[in-house]
Order: C-alpha cells, then structure tokens, then sequence
C-alpha cells in the first residue's frame, strides 16, 4: 500500500510572515493520500486546515510566508521544488480546489459558461476543440452536478444563482476535465444543512465514479463521518491523530480528539459536555512542548518539554500524544 | 402549566421590493407571514430554518427593531407596539444577543464602556462606584477575568467576545433573552462552553429564552420546545423530544435525516431517509398552496392549490400539512 500514495505531505513546516518575526503555523504536518482515497482533514477554525492546503497547490502569495522545512511529493515529485510551469500544470490537469464560500470564487462580472469555457480552454482535454465541442463539455459537467437546463444557467452571472447552485457550479469546474486528485475546502459550511447534504452527495458521487482522491477539509466531525475513508486531526498546526475513519470513531484516542468529540451536540439527546477549556495558542509564541498542552486535561511535565511525534499505536492508527 | 409570558397573535412582516408584478401591483417579501406562538415563562423555545426563513425577523420584531405589518406581540399581556416608541421599561425586559459578536460591539470601546451603557441608559445604578462593582459582577458572571474591563473587543477571542455580548444583555436584567443563533460563528468546544453557561444563567435568574439557530442537533440539547419555521410561516411544533423521535412534517424529516452525525445510535435516531431535494423558493413569489409542495416528497393535488393551516394534534404537537389531517 505504501507505494500507491498519490500525495504525501512530510513534515511540512510553514510560518507567515508578520511584524516583528513569524507566525509558526504549519508545524510538522504528516498527511498521505492513496490513490482513490478518500482523506478528511479536521480541525477548529485556525488551525492550518486551509494553510496546508493551499500549500499543495502553492497558492498562498509567495512574500507572505517561508517553508523552513518539509516536502510535498505529488505523484513522487516534490511541488516545492517545481518551478512555475511544472506548478501550472498540475494546476490545471492535476488537481483541482473547490473553496469554501462560492460566493466569492465566482467572478461577478463574467457568465458561469465564459468562466466554465476558460477552464476548458486551458486543460489538455479541451485544447485542440473548436467552440461547440467546448461548448457541450460545459453543458455535460453542469448536467452531472444536478442543474436542470443547463442551457440557461450557461448565460447566467453568478448573482442570478443560489448558494448551493454556486457551489454545484464550482464543482463542476472542478470535475469537467480529468483530474485525479479534488480538494475540497469546507465545501457545505457556507450553506443550510438540506442543501449541505445534496452538495455532498453530488461531490461523493461524482468522485467515486471517476475514482478522483479527495482531500476534504471540514469542522464538522460528522461531515468526516459521511465522506471519508481515513481523518486526520489537525491541532495548532500539527496532526494529532490520524487513522481509518470508523477507528476515530470507536476509538479515540488523543485528549483534543475525545474533547472535540464530546463538544458535538448529539441528537439523542442528554446535554452537552463542557467542550475544551481555552483558546489556539498564540502562533508568533507557540508552546515549546505539545502544542495542545495548556488545554489538555492530562497534560505532564513531560508535555511540557518534549514536542510528542505522530507514533502508530496499532493497525495504522496513528496519535501524538504521550498520556494514552 | 406554567404561565404565558410573550403572545405572538399573527404576527406578519412584510416588506417592500423595488419591483412591481405584471398588473402594476407592489410586491413584498413576506418574510414573516401570519405566525402564532405562546411563550411560556422560563422555557427555552427553539426557532429552527433554513436562511430565508424568517427566523432572524420574528426575533427582531419582538425585540422591536421593525414596527408589525400585522398582528400583535403581547408581553405579559401588554401589546408592545401601541405607541410609535416603545416604553423604556418594555425595552429593559426583552434583550437580544447577535449572530456575530465581531461586528456587533463598537471596536473602539472598552468591554468597561460597552457593559456601561445599558446600566446607564436604564438607571440601573445610583453611580460610578456602584456601576463597576456590576460590571465586575457581570464578567464574573459569564466567567471572564475582571481584567477584561480595560480591553477592547478586538483584543479577545470571538468567544470570549460574545461572552461580553451575553453579559452586556444581561446587565439590565431582563425577563425574556432573544439569542439569534449565539454560537454558529464558532466552533464547536467554544459552543459547548458558552451554551452551557446560557443554561445555567437560565436556572439561576428564572429566564425565558427564545433561541434561533439552524443547527437541529443543539436544539435537541437545550429546548423545552422546538418550532421549524418554512418561508415565514411554521411547519410544525412540538416538545423537543417528541420533536426528533416523532416528527410528522415532511420537511421536518427532511431537516432530520440531512444533519451529519458522529455516531451509530444517532444514524438510527433518523427518520426513514427523506432525500433532501431543491432549495428554499425565493420569499417573493412564494409557491401557491403549501409553501413546500415543489420539494416535499408526497406532494398530493390538494397541496398545489390550498394552503394548509396548523392542527393541534394533541395540546402541544402542531403541524401544518395535509397528510397530517
């Protein structure tokens, strides 16, 4: 299994540049992901879910930050060492990114079809085409997203559509050229739970078939629960657990994990537990030790000092943690 | 049973659209349309939709930031909109904590300053002194150092912030607390802290809540009862428990079985899957009939043209559907 990895993440380090020094987010991230696999990534907000990412593609502006340390091996190249032409094509043929609030990834001042029509224009797919063979490659992707006449919806600007169209539409440019890998940033959260559960559904279907990887960043662990095949926890910059989803489930190990867990309210009924005391840490001045330790319940001296490494605990279960 | 403390007599709201329909009639957006509610004393009563349902208005127009279309909200058997302004005793009795707690408190005063001013404007206290010994109080009361006084709300965390937002509503001690969806702007250990705080104040000062949100799974968790509200009107009422293990409105099914949850015993709490299928209709042309025929899944005849009104199924379980007749 170890070789089929399509992406791996290795001990990725990313700090923002700020005023008066850096802001240590990305601290060690270890993530792969199988061919066909279906990753979660989840995590409160501001704890490099989004900065890891985007890192993959490399699109966070080049001034704002340093990598001290890390690789990101796609298909067994590393990306932070590809130069811009290597970078744009697995841009545009490789891996595709739908964002998390589809109100702004549109461009307002274009039509869904000139902005689907662009995507098509620049893949391998579409180059040689004339304008008609474009044309009904558009068509098809927003049929398969769920849109009823696609027809119209191709002369529409993004303002004449609702949330979950917009968002049906961003995945469809993502799905209409063959990629093999689809990240998508929280893709439901901006929108209600009825069209959250159709967008999902869509998304799932739709990478099943064309045994796409998926990389799904989400708050919600439930979310996770629906999608994925494995869940990586992410705290503070930093995996704390990751493993099989229905392992993170049934057994969960890491204090921030069981914490997290908890916090969820439960349709059963019965109350809701305290959630976790405290806030992320401040990035410029992270902890020394574990970064979870100021808000962990079983936090050791040991915690304090000593940085705990991701250790597999048994059946490709994997947590951060000294107290288990 | 426990007293009434708020009627809400068919409420509607309506406001105007810069547009007119094809006989040269003013449209509306009827967000609220036509809502009835009884409020008892110290219950915590969940309003639940999706964005467009009109949940945020019912809330503004009880606290009074809109004047009625229609219909009459009595407090404590008083009307609340007799005269244009409404009195400043009425106003001390109904607070409101917002959605986003980043924009609504003025950034450029100290948290002092920000709890200051409802106990000036309601002579809550007889002077400075004793004005900080509350405002102290009140930070010891949502569990914040005292420390905080001196800060400015974009020195502290988003919820920590609506910390301040809770205590700044319940500094003139009001009977009745309108929360508009306290908590979606955070997440969820941070939710979980602040809502169990809610309660316990709830216990402590005997307080009636009237709490939005579109999160189904916390209703569960903190009301007494749950109302779902569709295109300004409500499809169904019931007890909270009775709400989940017996809903009866289609939509209401629908809303159930879409929330993602995180463990087995809860996937089987879930009615028989309900396909969730099209999005809420825009508030302008709303759909002739029940306004949830174009999605629901056993839409009949009689749905497409009549509207159907809400049946008590026994004192306390509402719902407003045909099937259900």
């Amino acid at each position: 299994m170890a070789d089929d990895k399509i992406l791996e993440i290795k001990d990725l380090k990313l700090w923002y540049k700020v005023y008066k020094g850096y802001s240590k987010v990305l601290d060690g991230v270890n993530i792969g992901v199988h061919k066909g696999e279906k990753v979660g990534i989840v995590g409160e907000a501001g704890c490099g879910k989004t900065t890891t990412v985007k890192s993959i593609l490399n699109v966070i502006p080049e001034y704002q930050y340093i990598i001290p340390d890390g690789e990101i091996f796609y298909k067994g190249k590393d990306i932070l060492k590809m130069n811009m032409k290597e970078i744009n094509q697995v841009r545009s043929g490789e891996i595709s990114m739908i964002y998390q609030e589809p109100a702004n990834a549109l461009n307002p001042v274009f039509t869904i079809g000139q902005q689907m029509m662009d995507v098509v224009n620049y893949s391998k797919q579409g180059k040689g085409k004339n304008k008609a063979e474009q044309k009904e490659m558009v068509l098809q992707a927003i049929r398969d997203v769920f849109i009823p006449d696609p027809e119209r919806i191709f002369d529409y600007y993004p303002n004449q559509l609702s949330g979950g169209m917009k968002q049906r539409i961003c995945i469809a440019m993502a799905i209409m050229t063959q990629r093999d890998m689809m990240i998508a940033d929280e893709p439901g959260t901006a929108l209600d739970v009825t069209i959250q559960d159709q967008v999902h559904k869509t998304l799932n279907r739709l990478v099943e078939e064309r045994n796409m990887s998926l990389i799904m960043i989400t708050h919600s662990l439930g979310v996770a629960r629906e999608l994925t095949d494995s869940i990586h926890v992410m705290y503070a910059g930093t995996v704390v657990e990751s493993a099989k989803t229905e392992d993170v489930f049934k057994d969960t190990l890491h204090p921030y994990t069981v914490g997290l867990m908890e916090a969820v309210p439960r349709l059963g009924g019965g109350g809701i537990q305290s959630g976790i005391y405290g806030a992320i840490p401040d990035y410029q001045y992270p902890p020394n030790g574990c970064r979870f330790a100021p808000r962990c319940s079983r936090v050791t001296e040991q915690c304090q000092n000593c940085k705990p490494e991701l250790k597999d605990v048994g059946g490709g279960h994997k947590v951060a943690c000294f107290n288990l | 049973m426990s007293d009434t403390i708020m009627q809400i007599q068919n409420l509607k709201q309506y406001f105007p659209v810069n547009k007119k329909d094809k006989d040269g009639k003013s449209l509306f957006v009827k967000a609220v349309d036509d809502v009835s509610l009884d409020i008892r004393q110290g219950e915590v009563i969940g309003l639940v939709g999706e964005s467009g349902s009109g949940k945020s208005t019912i809330a503004y127009s009880v606290v009074g930031m809109y004047r009625p279309t229609d219909g009459k909200v009595l407090f404590e058997g008083k009307d609340l909109n007799v005269s244009k302004n409404r009195a400043l005793e009425m106003k001390k009795n109904i607070q409101i904590v917002f959605q986003d707690p980043g924009s609504s408190m003025n950034p450029h005063q100290t948290i002092k300053e920000i709890l200051e001013l409802p106990l000036k404007i309601h002579k809550m206290c007889a002077d400075k002194a004793e004005r900080e010994t509350k405002i102290r109080e009140l930070l010891e009361m949502v569990e914040l150092p005292v420390s905080y006084m001196y800060k400015t709300p974009g020195a502290i965390g988003g919820g920590e912030r609506q910390m301040v937002a809770i205590a700044r509503a319940l500094a003139c001690e009001p009977k009745f607390l309108i929360l508009d969806e306290p908590t979606s702007a955070l997440d969820v250990s941070i939710q979980a802290k602040i809502i169990n705080m809610l309660l316990k104040i709830q216990k402590e000062k005997k307080l009636t809540y009237l709490f939005i949100t579109h999160d189904l799974s916390l209703m569960r968790n903190i009301a007494t009862r749950v109302a779902i509200l569709y295109l300004g009107k409500i499809a169904e009422i019931a007890p909270a428990e009775e709400f989940f293990y017996k809903p009866e409105h289609p939509y209401t099914q629908m809303l159930i079985s879409s929330i993602p949850v995180v463990s087995e015993e809860e996937e089987a709490l879930k009615p028989q899957k309900v396909e969730s299928t099209g999005e809420i209709p825009s508030p302008v042309n709303i759909p002739s009939g029940c306004s949830f025929h174009l999605r629901c899944p056993y839409v009949m005849d009689i749905c497409r043209t009549e509207d159907p009104v809400i049946q008590m199924s026994d004192d306390s379980h509402g719902v407003r559907c045909h099937l259900c007749e």
